[in-house]
């Protein structure tokens, strides 16, 4: 009789393996040196179905299931990729990172950085690749932006000293970036085609164009902002180091929409 | 007669404090704006506790004020009880600190392990009922209770395969472990039927057998029937069978809250609430008549996740 630590891991294996519960589980008899490996040793057949057909059951649940919330979370990068190849990426980036977490929100995190990795590097910054990867990053922060936390529920989010601090420099302990707050850098306009691939519309891929972009949550609601390189690269350095001061001069431009979109609080 | 009266001593038993709310519905994201409009007439709401640990924004906000408004119960996923894995301590802290904030009936989970070296399946896997596993899964809930502080309700998952090396029934696995870890049971009337059907046991001889007064909560679900077996799809009405199992066993266990699950193509609140009060028809063994359903390429119900809306994303 197998023990049950050695069952669970040969049943993980079965149900997990890209080729399906055969080779998984002679892989996984194997791999555990089990004495009674195979399927038939270990699942009792019903009177309909063999023992490999119900294991089967759980397989083909695995994949469609996390497979799910992938199609769910990325509709954006299905429609510029593609059902065939997004379906292909999305079962590699599974075989390769398994869920480690009791949340399914986890799930994906690192599908971005499995992404870059994975589609062809290309050196030019404006190849489709890069369009790719950025996509799929802008997707992410969507949803860190509007699960994660936010300035709704944080006490004192009317900061009234923010432009006020008399010495011609606005300090960190004035200044507190949105925990909902997301920066992100591409070389194309990623954020038009994903807002109309989620109104439903058929877009053709995008042309190459610098884009600088904020994602923050207001009310509830998440917004993209489109933003020129200077305020985008001064919300870096404030979010890279909260301790930094920072002139009112370079703030002044932006203070005003800050405050009023909550960027900072 | 198909009914009769149960005479079952130990149904008068009180188990455990947990008052009775009622007829409950799992609290789910398409629902959200007409709960918040409307603040609909239902007993107590049961939400999947994953779904709103270590969540800031919209689901965390209509978390806190269906809380304030409605009974809550916590339903798990991931507490995987029958794995040999480490029992994760962070996520059981994560689950009494979200008890605490809802206010919580109880916490239940299922009867079942969801992964093994440290991965989740997300998936409600089945134990082999063996001696072995037994012990395994007692000691556990015994531990995760301690951690908890509160008894903890485990729920009966349909299964679509069962082990050569099983020596017990799963009515005689569900009662040790309750009786020997102290705990309550989440008896889902549609996975004894879905499961009774896949294993060729009397779904009856389940219900009869089972410590009732240890009965906390019942679910009733819609499954598929795939020819050769039935998937638990959570995806429509609740099937006559089920209905009839789900009269006998609110006979053992009157004291016992019900809830609708439906995860996939979810209906519309009111169209959920028509079926939830099926059960007042049940209960007075008036048998709804919602006849089988085949699909022979049913999957088992998606885990429910609160997804983007694209109404909640627009460009400044
Ligand atoms: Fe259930």
């Amino acid at each position: 009789m197998n023990n049950l630590s050695d069952i669970q891991k040969w049943f993980y294996k079965s149900i997990t393996h890209p080729s399906g519960v055969t080779h998984g589980a002679a892989e996984a008899g194997t791999a555990l040196a089990m004495d009674k490996g195979n399927i038939v040793d270990v699942i009792q057949p019903s009177d309909k179905l063999n023992a490999a057909d119900r294991l089967a059951i759980y397989h083909n649940a695995y994949f469609l299931r996390l497979y799910g919330v992938l199609e769910a979370e990325y509709p954006a990068l299905k429609a510029a990729l593609g059902e065939d190849l997004f379906r292909k990426f999305a079962l590699f980036f599974l075989q390769q990172n398994p869920s480690g977490s009791y949340s399914l929100y986890d799930l994906s995190a690192n599908f971005p950085g499995f992404l870059a990795q994975s589609v062809p590097s290309e050196n030019a910054e404006e190849s489709w690749p890069n369009f790719i990867i950025d996509l799929v990053r802008l997707e992410r922060l969507f949803q860190e932006s509007y699960r994660g936390e936010g300035t709704e529920s944080l006490p004192n989010t009317d900061n009234p000293d923010f432009d006020e601090s008399g010495d011609g420099q606005v300090k960190s302990n004035s200044l507190r970036i949105s925990p909902s707050l997301k920066l992100m850098h591409s070389t194309f306009p990623v954020h038009h085609y994903l807002l109309s691939v989620r109104r439903g519309e058929d877009v053709p891929l995008p042309n190459p164009e610098m884009t600088w972009l904020a994602v923050n949550r207001l009310n509830y609601n998440v917004k993209i902002y489109e933003l020129s390189e200077d305020e985008f690269l001064l919300l870096k350095q404030i979010s890279a180091n909260p301790e930094i001061e920072i002139s009112n001069e370079a703030v002044q431009p932006y203070s005003a929409k800050w405050l009023k979109e909550k960027f900072l609080y | 007669m198909f009914f009769c009266l149960v005479n079952n001593p130990s149904s008068d038993k009180k188990r455990f404090d947990f008052p009775n709310p009622g007829l409950g519905l799992g609290l789910r994201s398409p629902h959200y704006p007409y709960i918040l409009q409307n603040q609909p007439q239902v007993d107590w709401f049961e939400i999947i506790s994953e779904n709103y640990i270590d969540i800031g924004g919209w689901a965390a906000y209509v978390l806190d004020w269906v809380a304030e408004r409605y009974p809550i119960a916590m339903h798990g996923v991931s507490l995987s009880i029958g794995s040999t894995d480490e029992i994760n301590v962070t996520y059981l802290n994560k689950l009494k600190s979200l008890a605490a904030r809802t206010r919580a009936l109880w916490v239940s989970d299922h009867l079942c392990w969801t992964g093994i070296m440290g991965h989740n399946t997300h998936d409600l896997l089945p134990m082999p009922l063996n001696e072995e596993s037994l012990k395994h899964v007692i000691q556990r809930v015994k531990m995760v209770q301690e951690i908890l502080e509160r008894p903890l309700v485990l729920e009966n998952p349909s299964s679509y395969l069962s082990f050569v090396d099983d020596t017990y029934t799963e009515w005689d696995f569900i009662t040790h472990v309750a009786e020997e870890a102290d705990c309550g049971i989440l008896l889902d009337v549609n996975n004894v039927y879905v499961s009774s059907v896949n294993h060729g046991f009397d779904a009856y001889q389940y219900i009869d057998n089972i410590p009732h007064h240890r009965v906390v909560q019942m679910h009733i679900a819609g499954h598929t029937h795939c020819g050769t077996h039935i998937i638990d799809t959570h995806d429509k009405q609740v099937t006559a069978e089920v209905w009839k199992l789900y009269s006998k066993a609110k006979q053992y266990c009157p004291h016992a809250a019900t809830l609708l699950e439906w995860d996939s193509q979810i209906p519309d609140f009111n169209d959920l609430l028509e079926e939830l009060h099926k059960a007042k028809a049940a209960e007075k063994m008036q048998v709804p008549t919602a006849s089988e359903f085949g699909n022979p390429n049913a999957h088992p119900h998606p885990v429910v996740m609160d997804i983007v809306n694209t109404e909640n994303i627009t460009l400044a």
